[in-house]
């Protein structure tokens, strides 16, 4: 008996070259205290913003001892790259304080968004009640880069915003 | 002879030779495998093919190469579009391979291809597995970078001392793994690490441990009080991104600095480390666990990454408490994560024992709450790991198994959320277990639960009060509990039904993390945004005194020494007269920079004074 079993396969990405031009760019030496902010090297794949659920009017300025957290999110210009990206937050002395994953935000898309499909959206959450931030006294301006996975060159326009008691 | 269906198993017996053959229809799988590029020429890649069972019949197979993956065709490996294999009776196991053409180009990522099996053309047979991957690895350039690159530095007291920094990384798992670590450094006040690996002097190569080993290079001879930047690559044999890190081997006059730990991986982030029997522990800021040898001499291995520890990776950061406890199976670090995860973690080697996800999870909210523990082998009634939530809503406030991460019990009257330890009673009976939290839809922010009864793990209300929205931990002393606000305010409430209220207002933000009391006195101690307190509960609660610390870290009074030890965040840590509040005798940490110094623990056992400041742990001896 001959079986003849033809398959139909659709062929499935095996890391696509969104991947390979991200690790294109994996960094070289970097220094721990570097400069928060890489200059000439803001590529514009991403929009990043700032804000708390706590003081939604209040844009730039939040009081550690009333908002819990701030929320962070990026608008990909490049989907492919979405998945890659990271938070760099540095203190007020320019020290790094974290680095944080991007995460797809829990809401879905709103059917008016369909029509034509905007930047992926990422969100980042860091906590600001009882971190320490608050027992370190870290209040004044921030700032926040969204990196490429290994790469201290940032993505897009950093964002700054100031911590208050 | 019986047979059934296609497809299914069927009771033909076919003899074969002296051995029966059971005549299900097999099924064919092919394999994934991997290849090392090279330079030049070609390289054959071999794809297993396997039939699940022996046929009696001839089968043959048709495959090809579809063009699918990063790998690019005739560029980097020979395309087929039709080849064959076939499998004699009763053979199962059979190979196809594909060439792959070497280059010198550095693809800076490993590149892959696909094979795919096409139709069966003979013989009964049907696919398990239609699809290998092959994975072309380019020797060209090793993509591993060294990780937890840290460094150990002895401290002196003399800068003519010449000393000793010790180097630590783990070695990296890759699809090569690397042979050979390229370091390089350069030295004094403003040096920045060397940018590529190129063996310019100064360096030094080092042969490679097994991979994922922690491996250690002393550097001897080095200035102390001297900047040392230093850049390490992996490679296989050329060299992949480089890893940085900065130390400056502590020259301290009298020697009190007895050494440093900086690591890459810190940022401002390191939290007050926890002493446990044999390590230190500490969190970074990108979640990763830190242990160290415990001592004061790292060439004995003090501050060193003990060799038997496999760092743990929680993938975010950690609270600026983790309690060791040690159970019947060994100590058990319990981590709560910024995002609501809680992990056991073995204390030992530093393998993930168990990890599960509070809920709500504290998206856009506060520090999930740090862990509490009661324990039966301490005394209590219970075995309970206790945490609340921070989230915008729905708080929780639960009871997990510390054995398997498991829900007890849990407890929710419209809990605001809670960024605070928790503290357990063992003296009360039913045991007990005090919080605090920001209001939510109940507004009371002092809560105390009864755990039980006996035997019962039910958390159950015994009273809540209205104190101030707090976002930090409460403590217990002598029947009352102690905590402070996010507005400045410190509370003692009587602990058996939340009564009888006193406060002082301190004015000066929010109290920070807890009050440390001093369990011989009436005193306790807190830090707030630019002072440090002494507070005296008699008949009620006042200042005694309060002294001007530059963002003072939360206390932490040696009673039996009588010192209070604060970190600035001027990079100083100040030693304060507990009687006075005098806090001239203050040391500046050697950081690299002037970084804020986060709140110290103790190691007893070797009078350390243990101090995070950035990237770094300071090993300092006290009393100073």
């Amino acid at each position: 008996m001959i079986d003849l079993l033809v398959l139909l396969v659709a062929a499935a990405p095996l890391g696509g070259p969104s991947e390979a031009r991200a690790q294109s760019r994996s960094a070289v030496a970097r220094s721990p205290r570097a400069a928060p902010i890489v200059e000439g090297r803001v590529s514009g794949l991403c929009r990043t913003s700032v804000g708390s659920p706590q003081q939604p009017g209040r844009v730039g300025t939040y009081s550690a001892t009333r908002v819990l957290g701030l929320l962070f999110r990026t608008a990909i210009v490049d989907p492919a790259e979405a998945p890659r990206l990271r938070l760099r937050l540095y203190s007020p002395d320019g020290q790094l304080y974290q680095v944080l994953k991007y995460r797809a935000p829990r809401a879905a898309p709103t059917p008016s968004m369909r029509r034509s499909p905007p930047p992926r959206a990422l969100e980042a959450s860091v906590p600001i009640a009882g971190s320490q931030i608050l027992w370190g006294s870290l209040y004044g301006r921030w700032t926040a880069v969204t990196t490429l996975e290994g790469d201290s060159g940032s993505c897009g326009r950093a964002v700054s915003f100031v911590v208050t008691p | 002879m019986t047979w059934t269906k296609a497809g299914v198993t069927l009771s033909l017996a076919v003899l074969g030779g002296a051995a029966a053959v059971q005549a299900q229809v097999p099924e064919i799988t092919i394999d994934d495998n991997r290849i090392i590029e090279g330079d030049s020429g070609l390289r054959s890649i071999s794809f297993p093919v396997t039939l699940s069972e022996p046929s009696s019949q001839t089968i043959t197979i048709t495959w090809r190469t579809p063009g699918t993956g990063s790998a690019t065709p005739d560029v980097d490996y020979v395309s087929v579009t039709s080849g064959s294999l076939t499998f004699a009776p009763l053979q199962t196991i059979g190979v196809v391979s594909v060439d792959v053409i070497g280059d010198t180009i550095d693809e800076s990522t490993a590149q892959t291809f696909a094979v795919d099996i096409v139709s069966v053309v003979t013989g009964n047979a049907t696919l398990r597995k239609f699809r290998a991957i092959g994975k072309i690895l380019d020797d060209d350039k090793n993509n591993a970078a060294v990780f937890y690159f840290s460094a150990v530095a002895e401290g002196a007291s003399s800068a003519a001392t010449l000393v000793t920094n010790r180097l630590i990384w783990r070695v990296p798992v890759a699809d090569l793994p690397p042979t050979r670590f390229l370091i390089r450094w350069s030295e004094g006040d403003g040096c920045t690490p060397p940018s590529s690996p190129v063996a310019t002097p100064p360096y030094v190569e080092v042969v490679a441990n097994l991979p994922d080993e922690t491996q250690v290079y002393p550097h001897p001879n080095v200035v102390p009080g001297q900047l040392y930047c230093y850049s390490i690559w992996a490679g296989y044999p050329g060299y992949g991104p480089g890893t940085s890190l900065t130390v400056r081997p502590p020259l301290d006059f009298g020697g009190r600095v007895k050494w440093v730990y900086a690591t890459t991986e810190g940022g401002l982030a390191l939290e007050a480390p926890t002493v446990g029997p044999d390590a230190i522990y500490t969190v970074d800021a990108s979640g990763n666990l830190h242990a160290l040898g415990r001592g004061l001499d790292p060439s004995a291995g003090a501050g060193l990454w003990p060799a038997a520890w496999n760092p743990e990776t929680l993938g975010k950061r950690a609270h600026f408490r983790s309690p060791l406890v040690p159970l019947s199976q060994g100590p058990r670090l319990f981590v709560g994560t910024e995002d609501g995860e809680v992990a056991s973690v073995n204390g030992l080697n530093g393998s993930l024992v168990w990890n599960t996800l509070l809920t709500p999870t504290p998206v856009a909210g506060g520090a999930q709450a740090p862990l509490a523990g009661i324990f039966k082998v301490f005394g209590g009634e219970h075995d309970m790991l206790l945490a609340g939530t921070a989230a915008l809503s729905g708080n929780t406030f639960r009871a997990l198994d510390p054995a398997t991460g498991n829900p007890i019990d849990f407890f929710a009257p419209g809990l605001g959320p809670t960024s605070g330890m928790a503290v357990v009673d063992y003296a009360a009976k039913p045991n007990r277990v005090y919080f605090t939290s920001r209001p939510g839809t109940a507004l009371e922010t002092l809560w105390a639960l009864e755990l039980g009864p006996l035997n019962t793990d039910d958390l159950t209300e015994l009273w809540r009060a209205t104190t101030g929205a707090s976002d930090s931990a409460p403590v217990l002393r002598g029947g009352r509990v102690y905590h402070g606000d996010n507005s400045g305010r410190a509370y003692s409430v009587r602990a058996s039904d939340g009564g009888d209220v006193r406060s002082f207002n301190t004015s000066d933000g929010a109290i920070k993390g807890y009050l440390f009391p001093d369990r011989w006195s009436t005193a306790l101690y807190a830090s707030t945004t630019g002072r440090v307190w002494k507070l005296v509960d008699g008949t009620s609660l006042t200042s005694d005194w309060s002294v001007s610390v530059p963002s003072p870290s939360i206390p932490l009074l040696w009673s039996s020494q009588s010192y209070l030890y604060v970190g600035g965040g001027d990079g100083k840590l100040y030693q304060i007269d507990p009687a006075t509040g005098s806090a001239n005798n203050d040391v500046a940490l050697p950081t690299a920079t002037v970084t804020p110094l986060g709140a110290p623990s103790l190691d007893i056992g070797y009078g350390l004074l243990l101090v995070p400041s950035g990237n770094c742990i300071f090993a300092v001896r006290v009393p100073y």
